[in-house]
């Protein structure tokens, strides 16, 4: 059984909590961008902190009585959990880099929402109801995978509460002040590079939490930690070749 | 009653995108849970045979998943 805090486990979860949340808030920030452009600041910075505080205090209070059970029961419950969540993360993000399914696309998001937004009835009152609603939407839904990442990391692991809340708050901060400059290089080939980052991140997390819940034994959790994430990180990159290398054979694939 | 169920099914998109995927990962991890409890691995064979079993079902997916 693993104890105490270790050095990989921290920079790990710190890691996974900075690009996950820096990947969520760059989409949700463009659709509350399209909110606030067509239906003003006030409803969509309304909705926007309304979600986050929601989201804040779901996290607090999930994280405050998940630590009530044994760390045993909860290696094993968030172990699996962050498992199916890595791997689900990290086949979306082989299959965009391999280009099987459309690349991320801010432009054409930011220009679809402002559609959608244009053929909604204008605000009739001083506060905007509608836009504050759907900022409120988009803002929760976005940030529910984060949540899941700061409460399945901060309350499975020891210590980890705080560095995966560091992370993900040092990058939705980040993402606020510098995401107008940097949307460019965030929705390219860095979005596909971080999402595969997170995915083995959490992928090996999962696999070792859920394995050290079924019994089997890591050879220590710093050089188990280190080893699965760049396993994963290998079998990813692998397995975007061949399928990008089986599309170019068929003719297949976005774009083709 | 319409938006329970949209945050439902949010929180179930989290975790599984592809069914069969979802359930093969899970029932990897039960065989070896099995197989953990039953038998006599060498200790360093058992991380490595969820890995890999983990890697071959994740490339699968993408691979099938590529396909269509």
């Amino acid at each position: 059984m693993f104890s105490g805090v270790n050095f990989a486990e921290v920079w790990a979860a710190t890691v996974a909590g900075f690009l996950s949340c820096a990947i969520e808030s760059v989409d949700v920030l463009t659709i509350v961008f399209a909110i606030a452009v067509v239906r003003g600041w006030t409803g969509a910075l309304a909705g926007s902190l309304a979600a986050l505080l929601v989201l804040s205090i779901t996290a607090g209070v999930l994280v405050q009585s998940l630590t009530s059970l044994p760390y045993s029961t909860l290696h094993l419950l968030f172990g699996v959990l962050l498992l199916l969540f890595g791997l689900r993360w990290l086949r979306e993000a082989m299959l965009r880099a391999a280009k099987a399914v459309p690349q991320h696309d801010l432009g054409s998001l930011y220009a679809k929402e402002v559609a959608a937004l244009r053929e909604l009835q204008p605000a009739s009152a001083t506060f905007d109801n509608v836009a504050a609603a759907k900022a409120l939407k988009i803002v929760l839904f976005g940030g529910m995978e984060v949540v899941f990442i700061v409460v399945a990391l901060g309350a499975g692991g020891s210590g980890l509460l705080m560095p995966v809340t560091a992370g993900a708050a040092a990058a939705l901060l980040l993402v606020v002040i510098l995401g107008p400059f940097l949307y460019k290089a965030v929705a390219g080939p860095l979005s596909n590079a971080s999402n595969i980052a997170v995915g083995a991140v959490l992928s090996a997390y999962g696999t070792l939490w859920a394995g050290e819940g079924i019994g089997a034994a890591w050879p220590g959790i710093d050089l188990a930690l280190i080893g699965l994430a760049v396993g994963y990180l290998l079998v990813a990159i692998g397995g975007i070749h061949v399928v990008r290398r089986g599309n170019s054979g068929s003719g297949r694939g976005i774009g083709q | 009653m319409n938006s329970i169920s949209t945050i439902l099914n949010k929180l179930f998109a989290l975790f599984v995108d592809d069914g069969a995927f979802a359930v093969s990962v899970l029932f990897w991890l039960a065989g070896g849970w099995l197989c953990i409890a039953t038998m006599h691995f060498p200790a360093s064979a058992e991380p490595l045979l969820l890995f890999l079993g983990f890697s071959y079902l994740l490339n699968d997916s993408v691979r099938r998943a590529s396909r269509t």
